[in-house]
């Protein structure tokens, strides 16, 4: 009796890390996602200062904004 | 270049409103901000925002005499985290007066109206000396340092007798030059000035460089420092083309008949 609740118990446990194919796919998505996000992380958007004496309106600042 | 603002590119802008007194706190404030650049124009505000920063690149869209001011180590290798455009403007500081002296050939007396706190406009000063020496011209120099010293400096000057006047751009006398071209005017004195846009805005005369043109060109030097460059190893430009504006409605204004030739040299004249 105490042999067959044993093998009934090492056999659930199996069953609970064995590798199904879904389990297969959620774990490759979920490394590669990973692997991706730290090889190629998000774009930076570079930030610019502009600091003028000025107010902003001059020509100068008005065609380097439009480059 | 590609960059669209808010998209792929963000832009943080302090303006001092014609304020020199608020660049500092300007300067500190940006870079508390950790800008991965920043665009400036003028030696004084170069100078505030180096004296903050030595990590983050800075472009001068407009700086004078910048290896004099101490801003980079040489034209050709700036060295540190500045660089950008020269417009060379002691070299053409002589030119103007030059020129001035073609067009109004009667002159002797000539005022110089500059901002001391400009930290190049002192080699500016000096240069047109040396030039009134050659051309034999008396020079008075008339100094303004704020928006308050203005309206005594001209009011003095208006008394001091000119014949002409020569108006070196950089702080006050770019942010009020519709008030000097007014007293220009009012006192009929031929002026020429080193910001192109004062003769769009009354003055009889202009000669230097296109301040739109360096600052698109400025715009390279951000494209290349956020593609990795480094400042230090970016050298200076100084500008190839000068350009000479003279302003027909304002000599009519003042009686004075431009001599042809000079004319002829305009690059623009305003009618």
């Amino acid at each position: 009796m105490q042999e067959r609740i044993f093998n009934s118990d090492y056999t659930e446990r199996a069953r609970a890390v064995m590798l199904t194919p879904v389990r297969i796919i959620t774990l490759v998505f979920g490394v590669l996602s990973l692997f991706l996000s730290e090889a190629q992380p998000a774009a930076k958007v570079p930030r610019v200062g502009v600091l003028l004496l000025g107010s902003g309106k001059e020509p100068g600042i008005q065609a380097f904004l439009k480059v | 270049m590609g960059y669209i603002e808010g998209k792929n590119i963000l832009i943080e802008y302090r303006f001092a409103n014609g304020k020199p007194e608020r660049v500092s706190d300007l300067a500190t404030d940006l870079v508390a901000k950790k800008v991965d650049v920043i665009v400036t124009s003028g030696t004084a505000q170069g100078q505030a925002i180096q004296q903050r920063t030595t990590i983050i690149p800075i472009v001068l869209a407009i700086s004078g005499d910048a290896v004099g001011t101490g801003l980079v180590a040489s034209l050709a290798r700036p060295g540190g985290n500045v660089t950008g455009l020269s417009m060379m403007s002691p070299d053409l500081a002589g030119k103007r007066l030059e020129l001035l002296k073609e067009a109004a050939p009667k002159i002797a007396r000539v005022g110089v109206l500059w901002d001391t706190l400009v930290p190049d406009n002192t080699l500016d000063f000096k240069t047109t000396q040396l030039a009134a020496r050659v051309l034999r011209l008396k020079l008075l120099s008339i100094e303004v340092q704020s928006a308050e010293d203005l309206e005594g400096a001209l009011s003095t000057a208006a008394k001091q007798r000119l014949d002409a006047l020569v108006v070196i751009g950089g702080g006050i006398t770019n942010i009020h030059q519709k008030k000097i071209v007014a007293f220009e005017i009012k006192n009929r004195l031929p002026a020429i000035h080193e910001t192109l846009r004062s003769a769009e805005a009354g003055g009889l005369m202009a000669y230097g460089v296109n301040f739109a043109d360096l600052f698109r060109r400025a715009a390279t030097y951000v494209d290349k420092i956020l593609k990795g460059a480094k400042p230090a190893d970016l050298p200076v430009e100084q500008p190839k083309k000068f350009e000479f504006i003279i302003n027909l409605k304002t000599a009519k204004q003042i009686g004075l008949t431009i001599p042809p030739n000079v004319l002829a040299r305009a690059d623009k004249v305003i009618k």
